[in-house]
């Protein structure tokens, strides 16, 4: 980073700028996701700044409702509006909190006495009209303290996930594991969702569009981040070498340094271009092993704690893993993890290939 | 492109950068926005447009004890309340700190009107842009409150700037080779960390409020 210089800007030091930027890093990054990943991420972070100013301060629930305004049915006199929420400086706890997509500033509504969980779900859902407002329940009695989300609001209890609350080891297996259920749910058969999702300039000829590999990678953040919302995920980072294209960063909280939990690099396999050009099985290769150099250099760079090539196979030919063929001893000797998923014209490819 | 057309396109910019403000601020639960937050987002938009590369729309305007109060911009929010396209609320009066008397409104938007607007313009790269940007510093200045962004202007590096009088011209323009005093200090965010972590542009720009709250909160 850039030496502290209190000269550069008269009245802006350097080092207040530098300490304003690590207390607060992350914010803003996630200006291109989707509203509700954006307020969990707020959530996490209003949490974890609150544990980072007080820990064990907060003995109550707090739950954190996505929506900036509250219902008709709580009085303007008895709610408080609090900026900036996600300091750590105030409680959070014993207060239903209303909330706008980036958790900056909030309504608090004091709930006192706590209600039981059985009370808690139902005045939710009953008089006060929240039932299907997109709600976090934050529970700090206990060990150790937990995120609730509830997507569809607390009129749907079973439609729950519970949420990292950041400080913990992020290994490969979680990653890929997040990998494959946005697969699964958005690119496999790559049909509906998203206008992002669509990978596919002519099915039935399989030429995918132009830009595949920026398409998944979207998708593949915007997953990523949902799961792991205490930390950062950057895209196409510049690199001495290049352009890393996924990171997952976090600050460690006791330290304040960066942790790097993990580094991906994405290839996509194609048989054709967007407009029907051949694609070489030589180009394919030198893709994947260029791949595997990438992960490895990038990750030493930066100092990453694990890399993975990332393979979205679009071609004609049957799934498998035969395009690592050839980089398997090179990536095991790099200790870079190899994995490829396929991603099929039609539903009705998919299941044809699974026959 | 000839004269009449970039004032056209001017003319929509600037009309579009208030539907733009207002409904942000709905989705941040901001409104109804009163005239003077209204006022200092639109000064604050125009601070940190070259943050993200995009053109300042009001580069001069009088320094007040109130904050920024642009009357081109209050004219556009009269000829969109006119249109229908914002409501008013809470109308009144109040005497300023030169003891002149404005008029005081809340703002919305009536989104029947308004939504229309923002997915016309939404497909046209350079809007989308413009929106995107818009939405970013109202939710980076939702932090701070109503009454925080109404105090947000005295803590800007630029109109907050101690060697510009009451009364004189807050000029945001910039010099030919850098831009004004609080883009430069978002910029700068940017600098400090590099090359380890390259901060976005909205980043810049969350980064440079969460610095004026914590001088505001120092200030009180």
């Amino acid at each position: 980073m850039t030496e502290p210089d209190d000269t550069a800007i008269d009245g802006w030091p350097d080092k207040q700028l530098r300490a304003t930027a690590n207390a607060f890093l992350g914010l803003g990054a996630d200006s291109d996701m989707p509203e509700h990943v954006r307020f969990l991420i707020g959530v996490v972070r209003a949490i974890h700044n609150r544990h980072q100013q007080e820990a064990g301060g907060e003995q109550a629930p707090a739950v954190f409702f996505s929506q900036p305004f509250a219902p008709p049915t709580i009085a303007a006199d008895d709610l408080s509006s609090q900026p900036m929420l996600d300091t750590g400086l105030n409680e959070l706890g014993g207060n239903l909190w209303f909330v706008g997509p980036v958790v900056r500033s909030g309504l608090g509504f004091r709930f006192d006495p706590w209600p039981t969980d059985g009370d808690l779900f139902d005045q939710v859902s009953g008089d006060l009209g929240l039932g299907e407002v997109p709600a976090v329940l934050f529970e700090p009695r206990s060990d150790p303290p937990t995120l609730r989300h509830y997507p569809s609001g607390f009129a749907a209890p079973d439609d729950v996930a519970v949420v990292p609350l950041g400080g913990e080891d992020i290994d490969l297996d979680r990653v890929l594991a997040v990998i494959d259920t946005a697969h699964a749910a958005h690119l496999q058969t790559s049909q509906g969702g998203p206008a992002a999702a669509k990978l596919w300039q002519n099915r039935s000829k399989h030429y995918p569009v132009s830009d595949a590999e920026a398409r998944i990678q979207f998708i593949l953040r915007v997953a990523l981040q949902g799961a792991f919302p205490a930390t950062v995920v950057r895209e196409e980072l510049p690199q001495s070498a290049g352009r890393l294209d996924l990171e997952i960063e976090e600050v460690n909280a006791e330290s304040g340094t960066l942790i790097r939990h993990a580094l991906l690099e994405l290839k996509v396999l194609r048989s054709f271009g967007s407009t029907g050009s051949a694609v070489s099985d030589a180009d394919n290769r030198a893709a994947v092993k260029e791949g595997v150099s990438q992960a490895a250099v990038y990750r030493d760079q930066d100092g990453a704690r694990a890399s993975a090539l990332c393979c979205f196979d679009m071609r004609k030919a049957p799934p498998g893993t035969e395009c690592f063929n050839g980089v398997r001893s090179a990536a095991a000797r790099k200790k870079v993890r190899l994995r490829v998923w396929h991603i099929f014209p039609t539903a009705k490819a998919y299941r044809a290939a699974q026959a | 492109m000839s004269t009449a057309t970039t004032e056209v396109l001017q003319h929509v910019r600037r009309q579009l950068r208030l539907v733009a403000i207002l409904a942000a601020a709905e989705t941040a639960g901001l409104t109804p926005l009163p005239a003077r937050q209204l006022h200092t987002v639109g000064y604050f938009a125009d601070a940190l447009a070259p943050v993200w590369g995009l053109r300042i729309l009001d580069a001069q305007l009088l320094k007040r004890a109130e904050g920024p109060t642009s009357q081109v911009l209050q004219h556009d929010v009269d000829r969109l309340v006119g249109r229908g396209v914002l409501t008013v609320s809470s109308v009144g009066y109040s005497e300023d700190a030169e003891g002149l008397w404005r008029l005081d409104a809340d703002y919305s938007l009536n989104l029947e009107l308004a939504q229309p607007i923002i997915d016309s313009a939404k497909p046209f790269a350079s809007f989308a842009l413009e929106l995107e940007y818009l939405r970013e510093i109202v939710f980076a200045m939702s932090g701070l409150g109503v009454l925080g962004i109404g105090a947000a202007s005295a803590a800007d590096a630029s109109y907050g700037d101690r060697l510009i009088e009451f009364g004189d011209v807050v000029d945001i323009n910039g010099r030919s080779s850098e831009p004004n005093q609080s883009a430069r200090v978002a910029i700068r965010f940017g600098e400090l960390m590099a090359p380890e972590i390259a901060l976005s542009d909205a980043e810049k720009v969350h980064l440079y409020v969460r610095e004026l709250y914590a001088r505001l909160q120092t200030d009180d």
